[in-house]
């Protein structure tokens, strides 16, 4: 193989590899940016459809990049390409989402057993949930350490 | 809301009237090291059984990771006397509250 060959084949290797790294940048891209814009800027918070779409445009671009020309990395680079598409929509549309329908406690409606409660606190102490009797209390119901 | 950015506003919730208290299913233990790592001072309350989710209706059945129940996102303002007087209940918890926004929620309800 002359250098030139060589040289030659570099830049499309080069090429070749940017041409399957793009569409996983797209992807990991509209992923991050729903990080950022949703808890920022609360946007496309509860439905991403932008970003959903642009994730799977990432995809679609691998896929006519693997049929073009082939190769097991382009099958691998797809692969995880629908894996982070799929896992992101699945994760957005349906893991971290619940039924949220205004339930039975309405504002201005006196809680029964709220002001009897005790629970135990940080240090395993028993403490009431309404601890003091003069101040309004600010209840954050936190999902836990996981 | 983070538990960081409660314990960044809380002379905001103080001057209000307003108390914070944290709530969460975990053991005492758990709590303690979530509290310190939100570097929080106010009281983090225990609910394994779930009574005060039970109380306030915000049981996510299944909702934990290992298919256990867990609360929704959700915060309340309540009177002394057990009075709802503010709430918000989150649809899914990526959604985060922005705590001026739950500063003006206050201002208005008190």
């Amino acid at each position: 193989m002359s250098s030139n060959e060589s040289n030659g084949g570099a830049a499309s290797g080069g090429r070749s590899v940017l041409r399957t790294l793009a569409p996983l940048a797209l992807i990991v891209l509209s992923i991050v940016l729903y990080f950022v814009l949703s808890t920022q800027f609360g946007l496309y918070q509860r439905y991403p459809v932008p970003h959903i779409l642009l994730a799977f445009a990432g995809v679609a671009w691998l896929t006519l990049d693997l049929r073009r020309h082939g190769g097991w990395l382009r099958g691998l680079a797809l692969a995880f390409g629908l894996f982070l598409a799929a896992s992101y929509t699945w994760y957005t549309l349906d893991f971290s989402t619940y039924d949220a329908r205004d339930h039975g406690v309405r504002t201005g409606q006196a809680v029964a057993g709220l002001t009897s409660l005790s629970l135990v606190d940080h240090d395993g102490q028993p403490t009431s949930v309404l601890a003091n009797t003069q101040r309004a209390t600010l209840l954050v119901f936190y999902r836990g350490f996981w | 809301m983070e538990l960081v950015e409660l314990q960044e506003n809380r002379e905001a919730f103080a001057t209000r009237g307003v108390d914070l208290v944290a709530t969460a299913i975990d053991p005492p233990a758990d709590l303690t090291t979530m509290r310190k790592g939100a570097g929080a001072s106010f009281p983090f309350l225990s609910d394994p059984e779930g009574q005060l989710m039970d109380l306030l209706d915000v049981r996510h059945a299944g909702g934990g990771p290992t298919g256990n129940d867990i609360p929704q996102s959700a915060n309340f303002l309540i009177a002394p006397d057990g009075t709802v007087l503010w709430k918000h209940l989150a649809d899914n918890y990526r959604e985060r509250l922005k705590p001026e926004d739950v500063l003006a929620a206050i201002d208005g309800a008190l």
